[in-house]
C-alpha cells in the first residue's frame, strides 16, 4: 500500500495473499437502484443545488459523535456477519445514536434490534439485501423494537412482533457536501451507501481510497463524523471490531460513492422511551 | 457449458469437460467463497463473483468454474469466510460422480 502512495493500511490476514490486482470486470455505472430512490436522488440532488444559499449556519469543519462534548453518542459496533442486513444495521447505528442525542443523554442505555427492523420490514432478505426508502418507510409505520426482545442471528428468520421503542415522523435527504455535513452536524450519525471492492476487506487504518480489487457489491453504513480539513468521513462500518479500525473506516471524501452516488439519509426520531412491555 | 447449483443433487460430469458451480454470493458483508481441495486435484480455472447491484447488501453469485481429468467419485468442498475472521462460518460439501 506504502508503495502504491495511499494513505491506508491494509491488514495482513490468511488469505491477504490471494488478493489479485484484477481488472475490474464489473461496470462502475448503471447501478439498479429502484425508481422511487432514483427519482427521490434526483429530486434531493436538484434541490441541494440551492442549498448554498439556504444554510444560515454553515456546519463546523470536523465533528465526530464518538467524542463530543467529552461523550460518546455513539453505540458500539455491531456484527452482521454473512446476512445481507448492511441497511438495518446502519438505519439502528443512526437511530441510537440520534436517540441519545435529542435526549440529551449520551448514557441512554439503547440497543436497537437490527432483526426486528430487517425480518419485519425486508423479509427473508439476507441475500436480497434491502434498500433505505423501504427502510425508512419500517422505521416511520412500524418502528424498531429492543434487541433483547428479538436479538440478531445471522440467517433468514420469521418476523417477530414487539413493541418498538423507537420510531421516526420522517426523514431528509442531502446530495450537497454542505447539506451532508450539516446534518451530521445538526443531527447526528446518517445512514450512507458505498460501493464495496475487494481491498475495503482489508483495510486496517488510515484514510481509505479504493486502490485494487474487483467489485462486490453495494453496502450500507453509518457516518458518525466527518474532517473537513483532512476530507474524511468518519464511517461506523457493521463487521464485527475485528475489522478495520475497531470496526471504524475513515473514508476519504468522494470515494465508493459514499458522497455522491447516494444521498444520505438524515431520520427524525422519536424515542418512545422505557423498557419495553411484552 | 455445463453450470449447476451448489444444492443440485446427483451431479454428473464429464472428465476433461469444464462445468460450473454457482454459490450465493455475500460480497458486500466481506465474506467469500473458497475451494480448499483444488489445488491437490488441480481443478480451479477461474473463479468470478458476479455482484448484484439491486439493493444494498444483495450478495450475487460466486462462480468457480472446474475441470476434473480423472473419473470416479469426487468431493468438492468449498468454505465461507471473511479476511478479519480464522474460521469459516459455512462450509459445503458438493458430490459429483465424474464419468468417460
Amino acid at each position: 500500500m506504502q508503495a502504491m502512495g495511499v494513505e491506508w493500511n491494509a491488514k495482513e490476514t490468511s488469505i491477504s495473499n490471494a488478493l489479485q490486482n484484477t481488472d475490474e470486470e464489473v461496470s462502475l455505472f448503471g447501478l439498479n437502484i429502484s425508481e422511487e430512490e432514483r427519482s427521490h436522488d434526483l429530486l434531493e440532488t436538484k434541490l441541494a443545488e440551492g442549498m448554498l444559499f439556504q444554510v444560515e449556519v454553515p456546519p463546523p469543519r470536523k465533528i465526530d459523535w464518538r467524542d463530543h462534548e467529552n461523550c460518546s453518542w455513539v453505540t458500539s459496533v455491531k456484527n452482521q456477519k454473512n446476512c445481507g442486513s448492511c441497511v438495518s444495521f446502519a438505519t439502528c447505528a443512526s437511530l441510537e445514536a440520534r436517540a441519545r442525542i435529542k435526549e440529551q443523554d449520551c448514557r441512554l442505555d439503547i440497543d436497537l434490534s437490527e432483526a426486528h427492523l430487517f425480518f419485519c420490514g425486508a423479509g427473508q432478505a439476507c441475500n436480497k439485501g434491502w434498500n433505505f426508502a423501504p427502510a425508512m418507510a419500517q422505521c416511520k409505520n412500524v418502528g424498531v423494537g429492543a434487541e433483547s426482545m428479538f436479538p440478531y442471528i445471522p440467517r433468514n428468520q420469521a418476523c417477530k412482533q414487539i413493541p418498538s421503542i423507537v420510531k421516526i415522523d420522517g426523514h431528509k435527504t442531502s446530495a450537497s457536501m454542505l447539506a451532508r455535513m450539516k446534518s451530521i452536524a445538526d443531527s447526528g450519525p446518517v445512514i450512507a451507501g458505498i460501493k464495496v471492492y475487494e481491498d475495503f476487506y482489508y483495510y486496517g487504518g488510515g484514510v481509505y481510497r479504493h486502490v485494487s480489487g474487483a467489485f462486490k457489491g453495494l453496502h450500507a453504513v453509518c457516518v458518525v463524523g466527518y474532517d473537513d480539513e483532512k476530507d474524511f468521513w468518519i464511517v461506523k462500518n457493521s463487521w464485527g471490531t475485528n475489522w478495520g479500525d475497531q470496526g471504524y473506516v475513515y473514508i476519504a471524501f468522494g470515494e465508493c460513492g459514499i458522497d455522491s452516488a447516494y444521498p444520505f439519509y438524515d431520520p427524525n426520531v422519536v424515542y418512545l422511551g422505557g423498557s419495553p412491555i411484552n | 457449458m455445463k453450470t449447476y447449483k451448489a444444492d443440485d443433487k446427483g451431479i454428473k460430469v464429464k472428465a476433461k469437460e469444464r462445468f460450473q458451480i454457482l454459490l450465493d454470493g455475500y460480497g458486500a458483508t466481506g465474506y467469500s467463497w473458497s475451494i480448499k481441495n483444488a489445488d491437490k486435484m488441480q481443478l480451479l480455472k477461474d473463479h468470478n463473483v458476479d455482484p448484484d447491484e439491486s439493493s444494498f447488501g444483495a450478495g450475487g453469485t460466486e462462480v468457480f468454474e472446474l475441470e476434473i481429468g480423472d473419473v470416479g467419485h469426487k468431493e468438492l468442498t468449498f468454505e465461507l469466510k471473511s479476511p478479519w475472521e480464522d474460521e469459516p462460518t459455512e462450509v459445503k460439501h458438493i458430490k459429483l460422480d465424474v464419468t468417460d
